[in-house]
């Protein structure tokens, strides 16, 4: 299979079918990432187009030695802050959460409890998880998302992030605890 | 470390699918983006060969106007009708020639010239961009 970097090197010579076989590859992944911030999925959409053509216009100052990944990631992120700075609908000092930059090191700690075998039983854990995830906050989520469905590093993510990595860590351990505690409590009760 | 009961965790949240057509949408608006480029820059090479074009004929007129006035033409006129003298007086008539050469308006004409053939070879370049292709619409027609 051809990769990345070598169909970029296509697209900047003008190939649209290279261009075509990225967006293939990626089109699904960042509709995903980008419901993390949007409420619909028509906005999701209308994000996921734009960061697209953002990525095609932008082609050019993708330097050798980058990597495709996280540099579509962090197309994809800011295209959906613009949005949503420009659609007000959350406020965007609340987006940028500066509260969690105070991390603690004790959050950067990788979270080492299994979670109980039980839990993967239940028929309903997808839309519990879903629904556990709804009250964190989008950049949290999308750490947990890029962390474990995306398969990314930490350094991948805190350079999409623009955060240090201490920080991500911090967010990923806290959101994480967060979900755990939801999903453990609703298996209590 | 990543733990990997969080991975199958995350792993049961389902993807959503999105609809097939946003590829096609987004090939559509690069090429409007790309005729939308291509018409500026026509445009902007049009222009310049238009003002180019307008600026040569006055320039052109001055450069007659000095040659004559200059004595250009008659010295030039020499070298066509007396050779003996051209051969005998050779070196005064190269001096003369090129005194009363109007050299202003000569790097006019040619700076100008150079402007046309620069926004010709330019311009030329985009035309066929000019309109959007017609697969690419009639692609997204059948989709939609």
């Amino acid at each position: 299979m051809t990769s990345d970097e070598e169909l970029i090197k296509k697209v900047k010579t003008g190939d649209d079918m290279a261009f075509q076989e990225l967006m293939s590859r990626y089109t699904k992944h960042i509709f995903n990432f980008i419901l993390q911030y949007v409420k619909s999925r028509e906005e999701a959409e209308d994000v996921s187009q734009d960061t697209f053509f953002k990525t095609w216009k932008y082609m050019k100052r993708f330097k050798d030695g980058m990597k495709f990944k996280p540099w579509l990631f962090t197309i994809a992120r800011n295209t959906a802050l613009d949005y949503i700075k420009k659609k007000k609908a959350i406020t965007f000092s609340s987006m940028e959460s500066d509260e969690d930059d105070n991390f603690n090191f004790a959050d950067t700690l990788s979270d080492n409890d299994p979670l109980p075998p039980e839990l993967f039983a239940r028929k309903e854990l997808a839309n519990e998880l879903s629904e556990a995830m709804t009250d964190l906050h989008p950049d949290h989520k999308s750490v947990l998302m890029m962390h474990y469905h995306e398969d990314m590093t930490f350094e991948e993510i805190s350079e999409i992030m623009k955060k240090p990595m201490n920080t991500v860590k911090s967010w990923h351990h806290r959101s994480l605890s967060k979900v755990k505690t939801k999903l453990l409590h609703r298996k209590s009760s | 470390m990543k733990n990997e009961s969080y991975k199958q965790l995350f792993d049961r949240i389902p993807e959503q699918n999105i609809s097939s057509e946003i590829e096609t949408r987004v090939m559509i608006r690069i090429e409007r983006s790309r005729v939308l480029h291509a018409r500026i820059y026509f445009g902007i090479h049009t222009i310049s060969i238009f003002i180019a074009i307008a600026v040569c004929v006055p320039v052109a007129q001055s450069f007659i106007t000095t040659a004559s006035t200059s004595g250009l033409d008659s010295y030039l006129s020499l070298l066509t009708s007396d050779g003996s003298y051209v051969l005998s007086s050779w070196k005064d008539l190269s001096l003369s020639i090129i005194e009363t050469f109007p050299i202003i308006q000569t790097t006019l004409i040619l700076g100008l010239v150079l402007v046309i053939g620069n926004s010709l070879r330019r311009g030329t370049r985009y035309l066929p961009s000019l309109t959007i292709h017609n697969e690419i619409h009639n692609e997204h027609m059948v989709s939609a």
